[in-house]
């Protein structure tokens, strides 16, 4: 009966080329969400090391190779007192942190996404903000910072 | 009399001026790279420049992984597979404006300058001249400038298959909207 076999042979077939293009469209979707990604909303990250703004600062001042290697590319919780907020018309915001015995800072660039959230900051605050560590210029430079909420007590 | 001590006090200042060092932490270079399949964008506002007016030396430096592209892909490529900023973080030039004498910053006024120097990325470091706009309004200093690097020149590899996608020649715009003096 070779008719009947070539019947059998063609379902098969099909669904061959169906789980085959069902693959394919899957690949396709996972390749669109990938390229449209999104950089992270940091609040939603762990951070991978909690440290002062002092201690973050000298640790850079010391040795920069080594600070690179522990904190490079990490996001990094940094515990500080804000010593001067720049504010360019809302459209980007920097908090850095730091005591008066140190030239440098901790430079902390917000998430502009979450800009509301700013407005109360003032000097002298203490306060803990979140950001991905991109390394060291004059300041540690901190990226896509988000305020990390205090416990309350 | 007024108009003496006017004077006078305008040559102090210009002397004070001219011994100063200019600098900021808040420029921001912007590249862009115009391919058929895509145009891609990304900015660091956070460039640290020195200026030291009497000699004409200027310095920027910035950090690779400071560049914010829209997303995330892209920010991981460019990070990891072709600028490698684990292993070089920093992108620094080192140069000196031609003619510098010649800006006046007493007068409101915009001069084109070329700056002769060494571009540093990716670990390798390059001669380059690069033109530039300074602007003096009400005693304040900003400058701009446009140029085009190629990724080739700093070893900087882009895979064939996106190669529709990345354009080998990449425009660069520096902007320091504002150059405060440096007070020790």
């Amino acid at each position: 009966m070779p008719e009947e076999s070539t019947v059998i042979n063609m379902m098969g077939k099909r669904k061959y080329i169906l789980v085959f293009v069902v693959l394919i469209l899957l690949a396709v979707l996972y390749g669109i969400k990938e390229y449209n990604r999104k950089p992270t909303d940091l609040s939603k990250v762990n951070p991978e090391a909690t440290i002062s703004a002092v201690a973050l600062i000298t640790s850079f001042k010391e040795n920069e190779a080594t600070a690179n290697k522990t904190f490079l590319g990490k996001t990094v919780l940094v515990n500080g007192i804000i010593s001067e907020i720049d504010n360019e018309n809302d459209t980007l915001v920097n908090v850095y942190l730091g005591d008066s015995t140190l030239l440098e800072k901790v430079s902390c660039s917000m998430d502009m996404t979450k800009s509301e959230e700013y407005k109360k900051l003032k000097q002298g605050q203490q306060i803990s903000i979140k950001g991905f560590c991109t390394g060291y210029l004059q300041d540690v430079e901190l990226n896509r910072c988000v305020i990390f909420p205090q416990k309350n007590k | 009399m007024k108009i003496k001590i006017l004077f006078f006090i305008l040559l102090l200042s210009n002397v004070a001026k001219s011994q100063q060092k200019l600098y900021t932490k808040n420029g921001s270079i912007t590249f862009t790279s115009k391919a058929p399949v895509q145009t891609i964008e990304a900015v660091n506002n956070k460039v640290l420049s020195v200026w030291e007016t009497a000699t004409g030396n200027i310095e920027f430096s910035l950090l690779i992984k400071g560049f914010q592209f829209p997303k995330a892909l892209m920010q991981e490529h460019f990070n990891e597979n072709y600028l490698e900023s684990d292993k070089f973080p920093k992108a620094t030039f080192k140069g000196v404006i031609e003619n510098s004498k010649n800006i006046l910053f007493t007068n409101d006024n915009v001069i084109n300058v070329k700056v002769n120097g060494l571009l540093t990325m990716h670990g390798i470091s390059k001669q380059i001249t690069i033109p530039a706009a300074i602007k003096i309004k009400n005693g304040e200093v900003s400058a701009m400038s446009n140029f085009i690097i190629s990724l080739d020149d700093y070893a900087i590899k882009i895979p064939s298959v996106v190669s529709e996608s990345i354009n080998k020649k990449i425009n660069v715009q520096i902007s320091i909207p504002l150059f405060k003096p440096l007070t020790k």
